[in-house]
């Protein structure tokens, strides 16, 4: 596990990845305490959706270990050693992942202990963000496989971004979308992890709500799978 | 990334089409149920796509498909036959109480069918091919060995005949010439009254047929051949060997065994010495030779037998053909010993 250990070293102390990671989010969630719940509640209060913006940012942020690996010419070296290119994934993925799933914890327990959210409405929010933290994981696998130079990989990856988060309903209200709009937004992850924070919001863990967990898993297992078949190097 | 062939890219660009149809029927209807099968299906290719060994997963596909969302059977089958899971036509049996998307499921599964085929043919003429290639090249690599071993065997004759006529020279002439110079040598004590002149040419005879004896040792000396030959050979072989003790054991009388034969049993203990270090690596090896009028045996055997069964490679084949180009056999017997066995029969030179 040593790739892992480096990965998770070097992912957690980066600066940008711990203002996404720790110090946003969990700034969002301190000083907003009022978070509505029933109808009507998630055009209301943008906090969740705000901080699922940030999480899809943080989960990029933190995996892109793997195209610095491939810029510098380390991951060669490493390759060259008894290790295979899908453990060197699997540990990267989980050095990634293990950050986000406690972050996502952590907002759960916060949320619960200062700001007063349903046992439910907390549950339900950490498992919205560890899957979608883990599709934006597994999106930065496929963004460095795809991309060989850094900088357009961030530009193309900010422009993009910008439009999944109109898209997605993150930024405004879903339902504000034109139809065609709403089906081009389907196919991203995004979307999906607006609709279930959209039914916890005002329906609490509803079928919806599972079914925008759904799409966010098979999402991820879609992006591993790519991104375990493209060669890095 | 390997180029892909004709009947794949038709087969990847139906899928396309099939997932366009897909898209549509979801963007239409507006179900999402349409979106999940989508992206499940899309999961199961790229699976496919990761490891190719898992194409039977196609059967995942129609089951889904069967249970959950019966319009992406057509997709589901056109995948399971091309990858030919003939029995998952059974999954057209949803569409019992609809004619039209039964028709349609069934068209798209023998499309796969007919592209399944296309590339099984394929497929099957590359290896047709590569089977006459690697006949082709064991042929090439048979000519080769052969080719060594005559060279072998002509050098082998060369030494076997220069230390047959050293050793003539040094029983035969060397030790006549020297009986004669000591009975002359005895001889001069009795002639000490008689002529000087006579003497004096007695003397210098015998001092030419000393020199001459000399000669006789140095040229014997200067033929016998450095390189040893035969059972020799065979037991410097065995006693050299790196990695495993050897133990050598030769019976009967191997005077006898014609130079081309010694040929074949040394590149046969090589051969079979190095395969058990490679695959078995026991700690004592056992070779026995025995040479009769009529044949010679050797047997190579150790007590460590590999798992995996041996089949005859290129090195082990070779011989055996050497062994059959001298009119004899090799056989491996892999009971509680591993065990080769050459056996080759001694021809009488004149008839």
């Amino acid at each position: 596990m040593t790739v892992f250990k480096y990965a998770f070293i070097r992912g957690i102390k980066s600066p940008a990845s711990l203002i996404l990671n720790c110090a946003m989010p969990l700034a969002l969630i301190i000083l907003n305490p009022d978070i509505g719940f029933g109808p009507l509640a998630a055009e209301q209060n943008r906090l969740p959706f705000l901080v699922a913006l940030l999480i899809i940012f943080g989960g990029f942020y933190v995996a892109r270990s793997i195209q610095i690996d491939k810029m510098d010419g380390t991951i060669i070296r490493i390759l060259a050693g008894p290790v295979t290119m899908r453990s060197y994934l699997v540990q990267n993925f989980l050095s990634a992942m293990i950050p986000m799933t406690v972050l996502s914890i952590i907002i759960g327990i916060l949320g619960f202990a200062l700001n007063g959210w349903e046992l439910y409405f907390a549950v339900g929010l950490t498992i919205c963000y560890a899957f979608l933290a883990a599709t934006s994981i597994g999106l930065s696998f496929v963004w460095s496989c795809l991309f060989k130079d850094k900088e357009a990989s961030s530009a193309v990856f900010a422009v993009l971004i910008t439009m999944v988060a109109t898209l997605s309903g993150l930024m405004l209200p879903f339902s504000m979308l034109p139809r065609f709009l709403q089906y081009i937004g389907a196919l991203f992850p995004a979307q999906w992890a607006n609709r279930s924070l959209e039914a916890i919001v005002e329906y609490g863990l509803s079928g919806q709500f599972w079914l925008g967990i759904l799409a966010m898993f098979l999402f991820t297992v879609a992006f591993l799978l790519y991104g375990g078949k493209r060669r890095l190097v | 990334m390997r180029d892909l062939t004709l009947p794949e890219i038709c087969f990847i660009a139906c899928k396309y089409i099939g997932f366009g149809l897909l898209v549509a029927r979801w963007v239409i209807t507006g179900d999402a149920i349409g979106f999940f099968l989508m992206l499940f299906m899309l999961c199961m290719v790229l699976l496919r796509w990761l490891v190719p060994k898992l194409s039977y997963t196609v059967i995942v596909d129609v089951m889904a498909c069967a249970i959950f969302f019966p319009f992406g059977m057509g997709l589901a089958l056109f995948s399971a036959m091309y990858y030919r899971k003939y029995w998952t036509i059974l999954g057209l049996g949803v569409f019992y109480m609809d004619l039209h998307m039964g028709a349609i499921g069934a068209l798209a599964g023998l499309a796969g069918f007919f592209l399944g085929q296309w590339e099984k043919s394929r497929v099957r003429g590359f290896k047709g091919r590569d089977a006459q290639a690697e006949r082709y090249y064991e042929l090439e690599d048979l000519q080769t060995d052969l080719q060594t071993a005559t060279a072998q065997v002509e050098r082998m004759t060369v030494v076997s005949e220069r230390a047959r006529i050293a050793r003539e020279i040094h029983d035969n002439a060397g030790h006549e010439i020297v009986a004669a110079y000591m009975s002359l040598q005895v001889a001069r004590d009795g002639l000490d009254g008689a002529d000087t002149s006579a003497l004096e040419l007695y003397d210098a005879a015998l001092q030419r047929l000393e020199k001459g004896a000399e000669k006789i040792r140095e040229a014997v000396h200067n033929l016998a051949p450095v390189t040893t030959l035969g059972v020799e050979a065979m037991r410097n072989i065995c006693g050299d060997f790196p990695g495993a003790k050897v133990e050598f054991k030769s019976f009967g009388d191997t005077n006898h065994v014609p130079v081309h034969i010694w040929g074949v049993l040394e590149a046969c203990i090589n051969e079979t010495l190095t395969n058990a270090l490679r695959h078995a690596k026991p700690k004592i090896i056992n070779v026995n030779l025995d040479a009769t009028p009529k044949l010679v045996r050797l047997c190579v055997e150790n007590h460590v037998v590999s798992k995996r069964r041996t089949t005859f490679g290129n090195g082990l084949r070779n011989l055996r053909y050497r062994a059959a180009s001298v009119g004899g056999s090799l056989t491996i017997d892999q009971g509680e010993k591993y065990r080769v066995v050459c056996v080759i029969p001694i021809r009488s030179e004149v008839p």
